[in-house]
């Protein structure tokens, strides 16, 4: 059964000020509805008026997005009764909207893909609901207007993905795309919603609303085929609905909406003068975008291609490897080390690139590029200073936690010197004598054990080859 | 808005593109006697509006807002009458501000029309 999936993605803006006031946009960390005025509080005669910033960053996306910019567009009133809109009405933008008829083009299950944007348009964020005494059935609700105003841009697709990984890495580009352009920062709490419509091919389609990250696309897609194909399979028919997302269950329960969208009563926007923006929209330069810089990386630094797509969907790590000197981009053990290691231990710890100290990782990329310390040693060192922000939010300097750790390259002397690999080695022949015996007898992967004897006993800090030739010259003295 | 771009994006753009004029005069069939008295609101468009709002309203309320409602619309005939000149309007796009930040209310301030505020927040009624 074919799956059809259409997105419809809300991100906040990343500016400094709300959509239509002058309220600051930074909230989240500070009481509730001290981020307000008469124009998001809506109180009467108050005039919205419409951020420059707003509107030049949705334009950016629009660009991003290879939309059309229409000649003329303009805000609209969605009317609906709700606690979380102040002033009864959602300033919007409905039948005009800012741009339409894009593309992005993603990495798809079969192949590169190519999903159509159907609009990108512009409105504010509603305020946020604190529901009281009990989940089930709240006794009251408490709101917070802090949120309420701060300008949105909504996303549309057509109706292209068919699976629920595709939606993800639909989602994942996205988000990249936005962060490229410097209009969006994911990090924010609640800075991205994303409501889904899925259907079975030949079946009523079902809306999913209130996803709000990027792994909870995925959750709820795949819950809603399961729901669905079972359904069908049962003999039911599908039904045209509303459905809500359950993070913390994983799963999706039928919502009652209660507003037609006639009941919504859009109307033009009588306080707002529509926008004519199509000229400058061809003016505003975008930089370079994710697909662009992973061809750069894979044609200028030699880095294979799924390392370049890994190193380039971030934003952040794709600056970290472009600020790195030039002999150690183009070496693919530095590729390796930033797309598998740092960014492996960053997931295993669930942490974030953001808040890193990147000068620290590059430090230690060169510090191991000049061979004084060994990969491994570098891995415990990484493993320690991502554990110490993590458990702290600050870390040590590279150099410092290596010499703490005693971590450095131990160098062997030239033979029959006494220097701590030789003294390791003599020990480590001391204490296994069956392996020393089966050396001699010409099994080679006693050897091998013995190495690693070795270099545990130096915390492997003595080099692999240096440890190889001290062990073998005091064998076949011994012999 | 017709799509140009030939890439066959859906003419009806998910159900959006409907004009909202087409819902206004959906809305507007709503009402029989709309068609006898054009422009003007019947108390079966208040009655309407008050089951959106979740507001009970009693019989005499609902005439009260009724006329109240279309005493409103007039005032749009008298704004209608009035002569526009040629070119009033004509430049009035790109209305923008800068994005620079201007201080909010305080939070008393902000809550100082609430009768019931908690902990900061202002208090609604239940709605889930």
């Amino acid at each position: 059964m074919t799956v059809i999936v259409g997105l419809e993605i809300h991100c906040q803006l990343d500016t400094a000020t709300k959509l239509f006031c002058g309220c600051s946009t930074d909230y989240r960390d500070d009481p509730p509805n001290s981020h307000v005025c008469p124009v998001c509080l809506g109180l009467p005669g108050s005039l919205p008026k419409i951020n420059r910033k707003a509107v030049e960053y949705a334009l950016r996306v629009a660009k991003a997005l290879n939309c059309e910019v229409p000649e003329e567009s303009e805000f609209a009133r969605k009317n609906y009764f709700y606690p979380d809109l102040d002033k009864g009405y959602q300033i919007t933008q409905y039948d005009k909207p800012l741009a339409v008829c894009g593309y992005l083009d993603i990495e798809g299950d079969e192949g590169e893909k190519r999903v159509r944007i159907t609009r990108v348009h512009m409105e504010e964020d509603p305020g946020r609901l604190v529901h009281k005494g009990g989940a089930d059935r709240p006794k009251y609700t408490l709101v917070d207007y802090n949120r309420a105003g701060i300008p949105l841009i909504e996303i549309v697709t057509e109706p292209d993905l068919r699976s629920p990984k595709e939606a993800r890495r639909f989602l994942n580009k996205l988000r990249a795309t936005l962060e490229y352009l410097g209009v969006f920062d994911s990090e924010k709490e609640g800075s991205l919603r994303v409501d889904a419509n899925i259907s079975l091919a030949g079946s009523e389609r079902v809306e999913v609303k209130n996803i709000t990250s990027y792994k909870g696309v995925e959750k709820a897609l795949t819950f809603e085929v399961t729901r669905q194909k079972n359904a069908i399979r049962r003999g039911q028919k599908i039904v045209r609905e509303t459905r809500h997302f359950v993070e913390a269950r994983g799963v999706t329960t039928s919502s009652r909406s209660k507003e037609m969208e006639q009941d919504y009563r859009y109307f033009p926007e009588p306080d707002l003068r529509p926008l004519r923006v199509r000229d400058w929209a061809e003016e505003i330069k975008i930089p370079e975008l994710p697909d662009a810089r992973k061809q750069r990386f894979i044609e200028d630094y030699g880095v294979s291609p799924t390392h370049a797509a890994t190193l380039t969907g971030d934003w952040q790590i794709a600056e970290f490897y472009d600020s790195l000197p030039a002999d150690l981009r183009v070496s693919t053990a530095t590729a390796t080390w930033v797309a598998d290691t740092l960014l492996g231990e960053l997931n295993y710890r669930d942490m974030s690139i953001r808040g890193v100290p990147l000068d620290h990782f590059k430090e230690l990329l060169l510090i191991r590029q000049a061979g004084e310390i060994t990969e491994k040693a570098a891995v415990e060192v990484l493993r320690t200073l991502l554990d110490q922000i993590r458990d702290t939010g600050t870390c040590e300097l590279p150099r410092q936690c290596i010499g703490r750790l005693g971590l450095f390259v131990i160098a062997a002397a030239e033979e029959g010197a006494d220097d701590p690999v030789t003294a390791a080695a003599r020990q480590a022949i001391a204490e296994n004598p069956q392996a020393v015996a089966d050396f001699c007898q010409g099994k080679k992967e006693a050897l091998n054990f013995l190495v690693g004897q070795v270099m545990r006993k130096t915390r492997g800090c003595a080099k692999p080859g240096d440890v190889n030739r001290v062990l073998t010259s005091l064998l076949s003295g011994d012999e | 808005m017709a799509c140009t771009c030939g890439s066959g994006h859906s003419p009806d753009n998910n159900g959006y593109k409907k004009p909202y004029q087409d819902y206004l005069s959906s809305y507007r069939t709503l009402e029989p006697a709309r068609e006898a008295y054009p422009g003007m609101i019947t108390e079966r468009d208040t009655e309407h509006i008050a089951q959106l709002a979740d507001i009970a309203i009693d019989r005499e309320e609902l005439a009260s807002f009724t006329s109240r409602f279309n005493e409103i619309l007039e005032y749009f005939d008298i704004l209608d009458q009035v002569e526009m000149a040629e070119e009033s309007g004509e430049k009035a796009y790109n209305i923008f501000r800068e994005d620079e930040v201007v201080p909010s209310l305080s939070q008393e301030e902000a809550l100082s029309n609430t009768t019931a505020p908690e902990e900061g927040f202002f208090r609604a009624p239940r709605v889930m």
